[in-house]
């Protein structure tokens, strides 16, 4: 009777045993050099290990100011969208209610990097990527709080706005990683950092306030990986659930390392909850701004 | 090839091995041909081995090492199935009828869940006690405990969700299935939440297929008071020639009988005439 059971190859379930299921691609609409991307893959490389329901890719589409991604989901295929996002949407680009929120990638935690007291200035010139973004709408309320006047000028990178500053160019308020502001900042002695952008301090400067703390409502930069209305209800939550598996199994400090991002999964909240708060305030922001984005756009 | 599997694994008050030798004699009294296979890890005595075409160790770690109701195992069945098409049984069953008509209405499904019950007296029953989780959620009535696969891509692509519901249990109820919200692993939920998640939650079940379940959980009886469990309350008996009897009503299809108390040494000694006379 021995002979009746099976011992061998059963015995071990191999991974060609689990053949994947489909590819589920994430556009994102970052160039690949984006301060987010490396995170983001780590967390995508982590989940294609957890399981064998999806394979995730990502593909970078970027342009449109960031509408070219958004608008190439499909039900097989998810975007990320930032605070851009609410300004196509207030423009009629996009329709909210076209999206739905699956998995919050989290705020980056960057330095506010200043080369001027922020008090008794009539302008301080910032330096940014976009319009109404939420390094823009940071110095906006610097400036309804500090009564300063923001001329606004906008870089291909953070980094280039930085290097700027730098170099004494001009620039004299830039969000930027704190590894971007700390290998500059020997170059010019009058660069600090006033502020952490996300609402936890930074490890690197602990003794330096959040805008939060300082009492400042800025928006975080937040990246939200969004699914189109076809996909169905239970693949969205699926999927939600795969990657904050696979964030809290890469780690808060490791996520940290590589892009300074702060998935808001390690505190509790849910992508929903996230999505909400962010496009609201961000919302908000660009609605009680809206004459300064507007200026700033025309004065270039 | 056809066959039956059933997932047997031995807990400190019961023996399912011995439930899975039951319902394999059952099947070999009511079928025409069938082939049945245990999977298990516990000792199976060479009695019982007689009547399992294979014996197939479970694979992989235990998952339900620790666990009291020993289901965490189940979605590896697809795995190790030696056959093409696949029915599958819970170990507290008794197969009373040949299933011939229901393979051939089956092979119209890549998986197929039985979704509908009766009560002993043989009235389709609604199961709004056990189930509120189901209806409020809007999840697939389905019933693992008796289901069918084929060997393909799309049931693969099921019981690979399943690993990873039965995986994620706690989560995966909390986000897919929040209403009336169950607070342990069950298959039946997490079975129908795998349906939710691929999207194929209409194509799975058919209650016009008809191999209902007798489902004796005290509580959809009809029984007053309702008891702890239906044996302390109706009397049963199987005859030589494997016919079930239950308060003296011949029982049809298939017997889930749940308690462990229904299988004594007289049900099982029937079991075994009845298969021997086949």
């Amino acid at each position: 009777m021995i002979k009746k059971v099976i011992l061998s190859a059963l015995l071990i379930l191999s991974s060609s045993a689990f053949a994947r299921t489909e590819t589920i691609k994430i556009y994102s609409p970052y160039s690949p050099g984006h301060s987010g991307t490396p995170a983001l893959l780590k967390i995508i490389e982590q989940a294609n290990t957890d399981q064998n329901i999806y394979k995730f890719v990502v593909e970078f589409k970027p342009g449109g100011n960031q509408i070219i991604a958004v608008k190439s989901i499909d039900e097989n295929s998810l975007a990320i969208i930032a605070p851009a996002f609410v300004e196509n949407v207030e423009s009629g680009k996009l329709n909210e209610r076209d999206y739905i929120p699956v998995y919050a990638f989290g705020d980056a935690c960057w330095a506010v990097v200043t080369s001027k007291s922020l008090t008794g200035q009539k302008e301080i010139v910032v330096g940014g990527v976009g319009y109404g973004n939420a390094a823009h709408l940071t110095a906006l309320a610097l400036g309804e709080k500090y009564k300063f006047n923001v001329r606004y000028i906008v870089f291909r990178s953070n980094n280039d706005a930085l290097v700027n500053m730098a170099g004494d160019n001009g620039v004299e308020f830039v969000i930027d990683k704190y590894e971007s502001y700390e290998s500059l900042r020997t170059k010019n002695a009058k660069m600090q950092m006033v502020a952490a952008s996300c609402p936890a301090r930074l490890p690197q400067e602990p003794k330096i306030k959040t805008l939060k703390e300082q009492g400042i409502n800025a928006p975080y930069i937040f990246n939200i990986i969004v699914a189109g209305k076809d996909m169905s209800e239970g693949r969205r939550k699926a999927i939600g659930i795969i990657l904050d598996k696979a964030t809290l199994t890469v780690g808060k400090e490791e996520i940290f390392k590589l892009s300074a991002q702060r998935p808001p999964i390690f505190d509790g909240v849910t992508a929903e909850q996230f999505y909400s708060n962010s496009i609201s305030l961000v919302r908000n922001l660009q609605s009680k701004y809206r004459k300064q984005i507007e200026d700033a756009k025309t004065s270039k | 090839m056809k066959g039956f599997l059933v997932l047997a694994q031995n807990s400190e008050g019961i023996d399912y091995v011995r439930q899975a030798y039951a319902l394999a004699l059952s099947l070999k009294s009511s079928q025409s041909s069938c082939l049945v296979s245990l999977v298990t890890n516990d000792p199976v005595p060479e009695e019982y081995q007689l009547v399992f075409d294979k014996i197939i160790p479970i694979p992989g770690e235990d998952q339900a090492a620790d666990s009291v109701w020993k289901v965490e195992n189940r979605w590896k069945l697809y795995h190790i199935t030696p056959y093409d098409e696949t029915i599958v049984l819970d170990s507290d069953m008794l197969v009373l009828e040949d299933f011939t008509p229901v393979w051939d209405q089956l092979t119209n499904y890549d998986i197929f869940f039985n979704s509908t019950i009766k009560d002993f007296r043989g009235r389709q029953l609604k199961d709004f006690v056990n189930r509120k989780m189901f209806n409020e959620n809007e999840l697939p009535n389905v019933y693992f405990g008796l289901h069918y696969f084929k060997k393909n891509r799309q049931a693969l692509d099921f019981y690979n969700v399943m690993a990873f519901v039965v995986a994620n249990w706690e989560r995966v109820y909390f986000d897919i299935a929040p209403k009336s919200k169950q607070n342990w692993l069950s298959m039946d939920v997490s079975a129908a939440i795998a349906a939710k998640i691929l999207g194929i939650d209409d194509r799975v079940v058919n209650k016009n297929i008809n191999w209902s379940i007798t489902h004796m959980k005290a509580n959809i009886q009809n029984i007053s008071p309702i008891p702890s469990s239906w044996t302390k309350v109706l009397d049963w008996h199987v005859t030589d020639l494997g016919q079930l009897f239950v308060s003296n009503i011949q029982q049809h299809g298939v017997f889930h009988y749940i308690d462990n108390d229904f299988l004594t040494d007289q049900v099982l000694c029937s079991l075994k005439e009845a298969a021997s006379g086949r």
